[in-house]
């Protein structure tokens, strides 16, 4: 406990709310107020029914949407109030994405896929290549760098995208239902690969129905009726 | 079940829509029927509105949030209109693909209508501007000999019949008849004539007269008309208010009105008197010549008559008389009656024929004709004028046939592209629709049966609207005078505003067809694909047939190598290479290179675009992507260029709309360059003046302020080998500032052939007219001997006189139309030829037997016979003899040649007068006249011989004069000339007695001043004039010389340059004042008038085609772009979300195409510039057929309109990509990223 509180805080959420406005009129309320602290070398899960604003949660810290009030910190920079080409920089070199179906560009072959956030960053030639093909050997990959998305299986293609999720080698990786898609063998193996992730000092925050799963992570909060709370002994 | 009958609904409701319209269209004005269903579906949706109020009303949350997934509902015999109501909601609720849908199939209509409108109210149009050129469309004649009174009466019969506008009997001629008449035929415009009318003013002879018919110039038609003429719509259509003076021609008063042209040639003004106008009536049966005389005639009005715009020629002069001048007993009336020349002409009443077809409307005059000929008991016959303007409009409209085809199949498959990619963008824009609708259980068919609900229903407001926007597009490009060159006019969007059947079914049928095919086909492949599936199959980048086989580079090759021919051939007039000849023979080379190279270059062009211009990307990409700016995108354009089929199809649209686009361009600018190169060659410089007489007139003419430069045309016609040819001297040395073409001379340039010219060679220099070289198989540097026939007055013989040249080469036209079938020269060349052939005493000595002034009554007769003839032509016997001797009959035993006979004379007004026709012999002719008294006495005259002349020959002199002459009368020479010797000055030189002189003889035709009338066979070549004798009866001896000046360049054509800075208009009227001067054409408003001029539908079509390959052009790129952002957003989004900016976002949209883009923009204008040189020999066919240009037509490029239009296409393309790509930047990434 000790050296986690030495650790510093990578994402805090403080009052975070988040309305959508109803056609029609009036507002959903998803985020009524979310307080949050995730510190470096942190696996954390984030459950709840479907529509209680698990992946808007998500997609706030990880840059995507603006909350419509509250401070949301990540990695000391507070992102809530950013302007688009800031909040591109946060996702270039703070965030890592990982999503249900992969979102592998469909045109390029897996290697070219994982060295894309480099490329984006202007970094070409033989130096990035070197570095995606450490990632993807420390994946086991090695041997499918040249295929197409559309030539591997679901758990290949989600490693290829943790591979890319980290190529920029940022300190938060954030996965929206990354096992969704995939059987539970290879959802095991993807959830070995954030406890990894997490031991090498990254946060990583990861939306799941799976409860199994979630309970491979350190803690496990619980969103319901646009409140956060941690589950407590392992309570979903 | 459900599905099926929703379906069944949809295409009866679909159908019955269609009728409706049809019908409403036609039964009512087009606009009516527009604003009526603008109101019903103003009414309809507003329905819909309230109905989807209420029921959003009554839907929870949930349910509004789901109010575009509404699965199909209803049942029972109501599905249909179930369905419907549905489809109009959601056709409401998604403006986007609904947009993306109607585009194409309102483009489409436009296109395919607009053609068929443009062209089917431009044959209307051509149909009428002939029809109105006619003054009445029907004339009636009496069958058999009849008085004026009975045509009268069925004149007033035939005004009662509902479809006849006004009926007007006109006596004597027809006014814009011809001046020929048939017994019994009216005013038949292309019958042999049986008769001639003419009208001779005092000063003319018959023999000048008769000149004139040959003419066809100067013959005045009389026509006699009642009171009632001036208030009919006949009288509108030939006089109307172009009337100066009055037209009251009642009364026995004699009176006239008469054309301007005569006025202004016999320089007359209204109230002047006349004294006497003599009409003349020729019969060609039995070659009576009637006269009549009207003393002090005043001329009430003059008159501008209106051009027949079928054909100028056929309309004579018409001077008009009122019928009481003519009685009732006159000589002339008469003859009318025993001739049968009264016309009853009838003008139709428009309203009551089907004016929009023309055979409709023929068909109509000919029951009208029929009706009234079987009405009168057949003792009419008549015949329909506009008959034989249907032969006119039908040759016309299958020219525009043909073009309309040619032209228009590639714009067709662009329509056909369009509908498909509005269909494809409509159908991703309800990919997650789909998708919901199948996870709630909707099966294929009840999916696919609301696509298609929604399809006819768009189809049909498609259809409507697109026809609108057809009728005012072909009323825009009927507007254009050249290419893209409008003049609007209001007064005729009326005739588009009728509603074109086959226009509207022809559109129905075709984008009805594109549009449910691809429904079927491509809707019903995307919706029975699995949404995620779809997302990963429905690729673009299938292989077609011509892909699979190469057989696309294959044409292409085929077609580069047509083109490169024709362009070698054509623009840098190279037939070989390396000895080898590039042609296959004129009928071999039209087939493989210009038909199947033309739709080689076109189909392998257009397909195999895709290819080129992916190999050239990849190519070019590899450099761009080496510039530091693309660095941080360049793995991802460059991995994806090696999958971006979506993309080569947009090349291949591009590359075919761009070629289409090109093709306009070229061939448009390269039609106004024709018209105003047409015009240049034609009138040579900026101004052409024709003069009377072929004096050298350059003095004069520089004189006048604003000339710069003056140059006689002069000509000879000489022969070459066994050719006639007419060889034209231009002044090599000035010649300069005439209008010369880079194409005037074979592979020469104008300066350089001119410096040739004007060297003064040891051989003079000719270039050929390229026919003519062809003909007579010379080349340059052949040395040719120019014969130029003489024949000497003296001795009449014919000599041949010599001249050496050199051919310098070859030309293909030159400014003053001198076509390929002349030879030019220098002038001095013409000078040396011209003396030549008048280097001897060109005399003609005539002695005549002078009378006393009363006639020796122990004469029996006098023969007035002239002692010379024109082979070829009627040669009058003319016998007078005392009345005392009691002659009762003459006759004449003649011989010419190998032929002769025996005819009785006829008594005639002052004796005997009778006919024959010598033969084309020039032998004399011979006879001797013999005379029988009342008593059979007989008296016979001695053998008299008469000179045949052929004035048709070059070098002939013919002298007419009279045989006799009365002492103390004047006495006139009268010389016919050949063509060659119409120069200089023609003098009498006389001896009478004790006096002596010498008249100058006056051209006959223009009445000039002792000069020549033409050069080269113009003007009539007769000569005249006249002296006054003493009583001496002593003979009259005379001779008739030609000058021969030194030096007489003269011409009465001449090209005039103006001076810069100087008022060309200006210049143009001082040149009209010029003594001499006939007729002035001015090159500049020449070419102003261009733009005024229907040009029969060639720039009105190359506009269409040019504005509807770039609103397409736009479209698809609009399209296309939102369906390759659509397809790749979540890509987008993906990229964003693992860092990319937007920036790089729209750097990678905008880079991965633009290069394909620039490489598709290129090929198209390439393949454009090869199909417009390809194509040229077809346009120049459709010109020639069309009655436009002699000569050919040059392929002009117009590099800037291209460059503009390239950058303009690629900007607009760009900017297509650009805003899909702001869209797809701007998304919502927590959405684009998370799957359906």
């Amino acid at each position: 406990m000790s050296t986690a509180k030495k650790k510093k805080v990578l994402v805090r959420c403080r009052n975070l709310k988040k309305y959508f406005s109803i056609p029609g009129g009036g507002k959903n309320r998803v985020l009524k107020g979310i307080d949050l602290a995730v510190k470096m070398g942190e696996f954390i899960t984030l459950m709840g029914p479907s529509g209680c604003g698990k992946s808007t949660m998500l997609n706030i810290i990880g840059g995507l949407i603006p909350p419509s009030s509250g401070i949301v910190e990540v990695n000391g920079k507070d992102i809530s109030r950013m302007q688009h080409k800031q909040l591109t920089e946060v996702r270039r070199h703070d965030v890592g994405w990982i999503f249900q179906d992969f979102n592998l560009i469909s045109n390029l072959t897996a290697l070219e896929n994982v060295m894309i956030p480099s490329n984006l960053l202007g970094e070409t030639g033989n130096e990035v290549r070197v570095k995606a093909m450490k990632i993807i050997n420390r994946l086991g990959l090695s041997d499918r760098i040249d295929h197409f998305p559309d030539g591997l299986s679901g758990g290949q293609q989600q490693r290829f995208c943790v591979a890319r999720a980290i190529m920029n080698d940022p300190p938060l990786i954030v996965a929206d239902e990354p096992t969704g898609n995939l059987d539970t063998q290879s959802g095991l193996e993807i959830i070995e690969l954030f406890k990894n992730l997490a031991s090498q000092g990254k946060a990583v925050l990861m939306v799941t129905h799976d409860v199994n799963l979630a309970k491979a992570s350190q803690r496990i909060y619980i969103l319901r009726n646009g409140k956060l709370r941690e589950s407590v002994d392992g309570e979903v | 079940m459900k599905a099926s009958s929703a379906i069944f609904g949809s295409i009866l409701l679909f159908i019955l829509a269609i009728v409706l319209f049809i019908y409403l269209s036609s039964a009512f004005c087009l606009a009516t029927c527009f604003v009526s269903i603008a109101a019903i579906l103003a009414a309809v949706f507003l329905i819909i509105g309230i109905v989807n109020h209420v029921r959003a009303k009554a839907l929870s949350v949930e349910a509004r949030r789901r109010k575009n997934m509404m699965p199909v509902t209803g049942s029972s015999l109501l599905e249909p209109f179930h369905s419907l109501l549905d489809a109009i909601i959601r056709i409401f609720r998604n403006p986007r693909r609904t947009l993306a849908m109607l585009s194409g199939i309102i483009l489409g209509t436009l296109i395919i209508s607009s053609i068929f409108i443009y062209t089917n109210v431009l044959q209307n149009e051509m149909y009428d501007s002939m029809v109105r050129g006619i003054p009445y469309e029907v004339t009636f004649s009496l069958e058999e000999e009849g008085n004026v009174t009975l045509l009268e009466e069925y004149a007033i019969r035939v005004n009662n019949d509902p479809r006849v506008e006004s009926a007007v009997v006109f006596t004597g001629g027809v006014p814009g008849g011809n001046g020929y008449y048939t017994k019994g035929g009216g005013s038949t415009l292309w019958e042999d004539p049986d008769f001639r009318l003419i009208t001779r003013v005092d000063g003319d002879t018959l023999e000048q007269t008769l000149e004139k018919w040959e003419e066809e110039d100067g013959v005045v038609n009389p026509s006699f008309v009642d009171d009632k003429f001036a208030s009919t719509t006949i009288y509108d259509k030939l006089v109307g208010d172009r009337l100066e003076g009055s037209f009251d021609l009642t009364g026995r008063e004699n009176r006239t009105v008469i054309p301007r042209s005569m006025a202004l040639r016999m320089n007359l003004d209204v109230g002047n008197v006349v004294p006497g106008i003599n009409i003349t009536l020729l019969s060609y049966i039995d070659f009576e010549t009637t006269e009549y005389r009207f003393q002090n005639v005043t001329i009430a009005g003059i008159y501008e008559m209106e051009e027949a715009s079928w054909d100028d020629e056929m309309s004579a002069e018409t001077i008009m008389f009122g019928t009481g001048m003519l009685g009732t007993n006159s000589t002339l009336m008469s003859k009318f009656q025993e001739y049968g020349l009264f016309t009853l002409a009838v003008k139709i009443d428009k309203d009551e024929f089907s004016t929009g077809n023309l055979e409709t409307m023929s068909g109509q005059i000919d029951r009208l004709v029929n009706d009234i000929t079987r009405d009168s008991g057949e003792d009419l016959r008549g015949s329909n004028n506009v008959g034989f303007i249907l032969g006119i409009s039908s040759f016309i409209r299958y020219a525009i046939i043909i073009i309309d085809v040619v032209l228009i199949v590639p714009v067709v498959v662009l329509t056909i592209y369009l509908l498909i990619y509005g269909l494809e963008l409509s159908l991703e824009e309800r990919r997650k629709e789909i998708g919901i609708l199948k996870v709630q259980g909707a099966d294929g068919k009840q999916i696919f049966g609301q696509v298609l609900t929604e399809s006819f229903l768009l189809l049909f407001l498609g259809l409507v609207l697109g026809y609108l926007l057809a009728v005012i597009g072909a009323w825009v490009i009927s507007s254009a005078v050249g290419f893209m060159n409008f003049n609007f006019s209001f007064e005729y969007l009326g005739d588009f505003l009728l509603f074109d059947m086959t226009a509207f079914i022809i559109s129905l049928l075709a984008i009805g067809l594109i549009t449910i095919i691809s429904i079927r086909k491509r809707g019903r492949s995307f919706i029975d694909l699995q949404v995620s599936e779809a997302v990963q199959t429905l690729k673009w980048n299938k292989k077609g047939f011509l892909r699979r086989h190469n057989i696309d580079i294959i044409l292409l090759i085929f077609g580069v190598i047509s083109a490169a021919k024709v362009i070698l051939d054509r623009a840098f007039d190279i037939d070989e290479i390396a000895g080898y000849k590039l042609s296959l023979g004129s009928g071999w080379d039209t087939f493989l290179f210009v038909f199947l190279g033309t739709i080689a270059l076109w189909v392998g062009g257009a397909f195999s675009a895709p290819v080129i211009a992916k190999w050239a990307a990849l190519k070019l990409e590899k450099v761009m992507l080496k510039v530091k700016t693309f660095r941080d995108i360049g793995p991802i354009i460059k991995s994806g260029l090696k999958r971006r089929g979506e993309v080569a199809k947009l090349v291949f649209i591009i590359a075919l709309t761009l070629s289409i686009a090109s093709l306009s361009v070229i061939q448009g600018y390269s039609d106004e360059r024709f018209s105003v190169r047409e015009l240049e060659y034609q009138i040579g410089a900026d101004f052409q003046l024709t003069f009377s007489n072929s004096t050298d007139h350059t003095g004069q003419l520089l004189e006048v302020d604003g000339v710069d430069r003056a140059m006689p045309l002069p000509s000879v016609t000489v022969e070459i080998y066994s050719a006639s040819v007419t060889l034209y001297g231009i002044d090599a040395e000035n010649a300069g500032f005439a209008k010369w073409h880079e194409n005037s001379f074979k592979g020469e340039s104008a300066e350089s052939a001119l410096d040739r010219l004007a060297r003064d060679d040891s051989l003079p220099g000719i270039y050929l007219g390229r026919s003519f070289a062809s003909d007579i198989g010379a080349r340059s540097g052949d040395k040719l001997t120019i014969k130029a026939a003489r024949l000497d007055p003296v001795t009449g013989n014919i000599t041949t006189e010599r001249l050496e040249a050199a051919v310098l080469g070859r030309f293909d036209h030159v400014p003053g139309a001198i076509g390929k079938e002349a030879v030019i020269a220098d002038h001095s060349l013409v000078l040396s030829i011209r003396q030549l052939m008048r280097d001897h005493d060109l005399s003609v000595p005539g002695e005549v037997q002078v009378m006393q002034a009363n006639i020796d009554p122990g004469r029996v007769f006098t023969d007035h016979s002239l002692n010379s003839a024109m082979a070829g032509m009627p040669f009058v016997f003319n016998i007078t003899a005392d009345p005392s001797s009691g002659i009762t009959s003459v006759r004449v035993n003649w011989s010419h040649g190998e032929e002769g006979g025996n005819i009785s004379l006829f008594p005639a007004q002052e004796g005997w007068m009778g006919w024959t026709e010598p033969g084309m012999s020039t032998s004399d002719l011979t006879y001797r006249i013999y005379l029988t008294d009342y008593y059979n006495n007989t008296n016979s005259s001695g053998l008299q011989r008469v000179d045949v002349g052929n004035i048709w020959a070059p070098n002939h002199i013919l002298d007419l004069s009279p045989p006799a002459a009365e002492a103390g009368s004047a006495y006139n020479f009268n010389v016919s000339l050949g063509e060659s010797l119409r120069y200089g000055i023609v003098k009498a030189v006389w001896s009478h007695g004790n006096k002596n002189g010498e008249v100058i003889l006056n051209d006959g035709s223009v009445g000039g001043s002792g000069v020549s009338g033409s050069e080269g066979g113009g003007g009539s070549g007769f000569y005249t004039g006249s002296i006054t004798l003493d009583d001496s009866t002593l003979p009259l001896r005379y001779n008739i010389t030609i000058d021969n000046p030194e030096a007489d360049i003269g011409s009465t054509k001449y090209l005039v340059g103006a001076s810069k800075g100087r008022s060309i208009s200006k210049t143009g009227d001082r040149l009209e004042v010029v003594e001499g001067v006939t007729n002035v054409a001015d090159l500049q408003k020449e070419i102003n008038d261009i733009g005024n001029k229907n040009n029969w539908g060639i720039p009105g079509l190359l506009t269409m085609m040019f504005i509807a390959s770039l609103i397409a052009a736009l479209t698809i790129s609009f399209t296309f772009s939102s369906i390759i952002m659509k397809k790749r957003q979540r890509e987008f989004a993906v990229l964003q979300t693992i860092g990319a900016s937007r920036g790089q976002v729209y750097k990678i949209a905008i880079s991965e195409n633009s290069v394909l883009m620039m490489i598709s923009v290129i090929l198209g204008i390439t393949i454009g510039i090869g199909l417009s040189y390809l194509m040229n020999g077809f346009f120049n066919i459709i010109g020639e057929l069309l009655g436009r240009g002699v000569l050919d037509r040059l392929v002009f490029i117009p590099w800037l309109q291209l460059i503009l239009i390239g950058a303009a296409t690629f900007i607009g393309m760009l900017l297509a990509v650009a805003l899909s790509a702001i869209s797809a930047a701007r998304q919502d990434l927590s959405v684009s990223t998370r799957v359906i």
